[in-house]
């Protein structure tokens, strides 16, 4: 196959509390498609959980009290998640999707949004709450396909941008040997943009 | 205080240079301007939770991988190679283009000013705890009660970037954070009363 790559023009926010990478991961996305939709990552939360409170919201007034900073998805089988609020969602497959769908995805402009598990090395305890492993999304936005080498560039809302092997990213992502990826997030322009 | 001088595997940078000759004249021109050149290494090192919760506190840490401090036409970055284990051999990880790179070098610089550090010599290792979200220089001594850390941006938990906080101030931060894991995180735990290892939602996280 001759060497390909596509780059997207794509800038991920810095999510702005300990629990929302997929506040941070939609608003990101939905500023990619609009970005003069203004979505804020408050605005996403609010929007989210508490409609009738936008666009001031709880979050977007007081964000160091916010009650929305807590985990929460991109989309799901009941049509929740900020991919959702911010009318972009455009489907999900279960695991990673072949390196080939991500470079057609890439290919028509459209990032894709990962949803990873790490599983802990044993579990931690804590009073009667027992945590085997968390979860944490990113967005693809680029891929290097180069004879044998598939390398992509995640975007991370907590560590930032890196370039791996699509390998490394699906299994073994920031050396996590309990990596793997849950469901792969499409995306799509709003239909009825902001 | 001295900052030991710590020499990588020949394994690791023998990766680090297959990256490096893969842009060769790109990276050729920026290792001229870059002062720290390839020279720069330093171990990366994961911890348990468990670990965390338990009284060995940061001694039973992992080392991972090693990150070779570069600078290429993209700017600052840190090429991790990780280690090799009874699989595999030492491969390439990733190129880390995110804040730690930069944030390195700024506080370089100042390390040799603190007056605290001048009792010990240090080696300096970087300490990630992903599910904390937690990114800190790890100044390392003899023994582990006289370490010290000073996390790199982004965080959360009350950290303050390029502070330096005492092993035992950074352990209790980050047991505290643990709390915030879980507390904040209902539907990603279960009880210890029963039930599946991971009955809850599979679409959430964050």
């Amino acid at each position: 196959m001759a060497n390909k790559q596509k780059k997207l023009d794509f800038v991920i926010q810095q999510q702005q509390q300990f629990f929302w990478c997929w506040d941070a991961v939609g608003t990101s996305c939905a500023l990619y498609y609009a970005p003069l939709s203004g979505w804020t990552q408050c605005q996403v939360a609010s929007t989210t959980f508490a409609p009738s409170e936008v666009p001031t919201g709880k979050c977007c007034g007081d964000p160091n009290n916010c009650v929305f900073n807590k985990i929460w998805s991109l989309d799901n089988p009941r049509k929740q998640g900020s991919l959702r609020t911010t009318n972009i969602a455009n489907g999900y497959e279960e695991g990673a999707i072949p390196f080939e769908k991500l470079m057609s995805e890439l290919d028509q402009g459209r990032p894709v949004a990962y949803l990873l598990t790490i599983r802990l090395d044993s579990p931690v305890t804590v009073g009667i709450k027992v945590l085997d492993s968390f979860r944490h999304f990113v967005v693809v936005t680029e891929y290097v396909h180069n004879g044998e080498d598939q390398m992509v560039t995640v975007q991370d809302p907590h560590y930032g941008t890196s370039e791996m092997s699509y390998v490394v990213f699906t299994e073994n992502y920031k050396a996590e040997a309990g990596g793997s990826v849950n469901y792969s997030f499409f995306t799509s322009p709003s239909i009825n943009p902001l | 205080m001295a900052i030991k001088e710590i020499v990588p595997p020949a394994e690791s940078t023998e990766k680090f240079n297959d990256w490096l000759n893969r842009g060769k004249q790109e990276n050729e021109r920026s290792l001229q301007e870059d002062p720290y050149g390839r020279s720069l290494a330093i171990k990366v090192f994961h911890i348990s939770l468990s670990e965390i919760m338990s009284e060995n506190g940061f001694e039973n840490a992992n080392p991972v991988s090693w990150r070779h401090i570069h600078t290429d036409s993209k700017g600052p970055c840190a090429i991790e190679i990780q280690l090799a284990d009874e699989e595999k051999d030492h491969q390439f990880q990733e190129v880390d283009r995110g804040n730690m790179a930069e944030e390195y070098k700024t506080l370089l610089g100042a390390w040799d000013k603190i007056e605290e550090l001048e009792k010990e010599d240090y080696e300096i290792a970087y300490l990630r705890i992903f599910a904390l979200k937690i990114g800190a220089l790890w100044l390392r001594a003899d023994e582990r009660k006289n370490d010290y850390f000073i996390p790199l941006p982004p965080h959360f938990h009350g950290l303050v970037s390029g502070k330096m906080y005492r092993a035992e101030q950074f352990l209790e931060i980050t047991r505290q954070a643990v709390h915030t894991l879980m507390s904040g995180g209902d539907t990603n735990t279960r009880d210890i009363f029963g039930g599946d290892a991971y009955t809850n939602d599979p679409f959430i996280g964050g």
